[in-house]
């Protein structure tokens, strides 16, 4: 008896409440998956569609790895592409969806994920006047920093974050066949 | 119990015993969570949630739990609330996800939950547990409210902006401008060093006003001995 609290209590209570955990942790998951994947998607498609607003539908390309570039779909009424990138910022990943159009040139980047220092990093992810500049730019070659487009002053790190993700990016779409 | 008692319980996370500013649990997402006003509603509400669960839970359970393996008895049962919660967040609300980023799974590490439970569910019942929890929980939101506040006004000029995400009916983009825009903010307030200061000034203040002597009431000394951690 004395055996019983002192070695196996212990030993049997953690796993008793580990397995009610696992389960209750299943069960949610099984509701809540589905739910998650379908707003994944529509957060992802309502974000191809305002760098692309001319495409319908968006469809992926398989079979193209550049550094950085998670997702690359086209627009299936041949509007253009729309290529998820990502770059290291001052405070972790810069996530960034690019629109290139039929003619090659950006039609428009959208940020969708970043930790950027609030009021410096900021001021270049989180400023659509900032990010406008982009637009209209050739995605033929590398953009480069300064001549393409401006960096921001005291925002180096995260300028060049935003500036690496899109040429992730243009990388990819030059090798959509 | 008496509903006096009670009441103690509850409010004890205020101030008396106020988890940041009292017992300095928590400091890690204080600091990261309070650069705006309404990211510490939103971390303030989920970690309330989260502790009234895990204390009832564990208060449920106390007479159960051997004492040589309470702590990851405790640690499973907060991550196991998280993680529903999180699920629950992402599926549901997916705003208010978005709002709290990483700070929602960081709930598990954070020390005020298993202090609690270490300090007043595993010795209590579960009403009064529940009590602590919420107290704790409303302690810790009002703080980081405050302390964001002050670090939002000053670092970034505006109070209360992003708190369309965490209520869908604000309009987007809702922030109250209370500096000028024409004065630069002092951003350092919005970064660690500014967040060490305030967070400074706060202890500060919370010692004065439980420490200083009271002036009618002569029991007060005999009474704040007895509030303190038993």
């Amino acid at each position: 008896m004395n055996n019983w609290n002192r070695i196996w209590k212990p030993i049997v209570v953690l796993s008793l409440i580990c397995v009610v955990v696992t389960g209750a942790l299943a069960a949610t998951n099984e509701v809540t998956a589905p739910i998650i994947e379908e707003a994944t998607i529509a957060a992802e498609n309502a974000a191809r569609a305002e760098v692309l607003p001319e495409a319908d539908s968006f469809s992926p390309v398989e079979g193209i790895t550049v550094e950085g570039v998670s997702a690359v779909y086209t627009a299936d009424n041949g509007a253009g592409a729309a290529i998820t990138a990502s770059a290291k910022g001052y405070g972790g990943d810069v996530v960034i969806m690019v629109g290139i159009n039929a003619d090659g040139n950006i039609e428009g980047i959208t940020v969708t994920q970043q930790t950027e220092t609030k009021g410096i990093g900021s001021n270049v992810v989180d400023n659509p006047e900032y990010l406008a500049q982009y637009s209209g730019l050739s995605a033929a070659e590398p953009l480069v920093l300064n001549e393409d487009v401006d960096a921001r002053t005291s925002a180096t790190v995260s300028s060049t974050a935003v500036i690496n993700a899109v040429n992730a990016a243009i990388e990819a779409y030059n090798q959509i066949p | 119990m008496s509903s006096n008692n009670k009441l103690k319980v509850f409010t004890n996370g205020f101030l008396k015993e106020n988890p940041v500013l009292v017992l300095v649990l928590g400091t890690c997402p204080t600091l990261a969570t309070s650069t705006m006003a309404s990211n510490g509603i939103g971390m303030g509400l989920a970690a309330t949630f989260v502790l009234v669960c895990s204390n009832i839970v564990i208060s449920a359970l106390r007479k159960i739990i051997p004492n040589q393996v309470r702590i990851p008895c405790y640690i499973t049962v907060i991550a196991g609330f998280v993680s529903v919660v999180q699920m629950l967040v992402k599926a549901f609300v997916p705003a208010l996800d978005t709002a709290l980023g990483v700070y929602l799974p960081l709930i598990v590490v954070n020390c005020i939950i298993l202090g609690r439970a270490e300090m007043f569910a595993s010795k209590n019942g579960i009403v009064d547990s529940a009590l602590d929890g919420l107290g704790m929980g409303l302690g810790f939101m009002l703080t980081l409210t405050i302390m964001g506040t002050i670090r939002e006004i000053l670092g970034s000029g505006t109070w209360m902006s992003g708190l369309d995400g965490l209520f869908p009916f604000l309009p987007e983009g809702f922030a109250i401008q209370v500096l000028p825009e024409s004065i630069d903010p002092f951003t350092i307030m919005t970064s660690a060093p500014g967040g060490f200061f305030i967070f400074g000034v706060m202890m500060a203040a919370a010692t004065w006003l439980t420490t200083r002597p009271k002036k009618e009431k002569a029991s007060a000394p005999a009474e704040a001995a007895e509030g303190g951690n038993a």
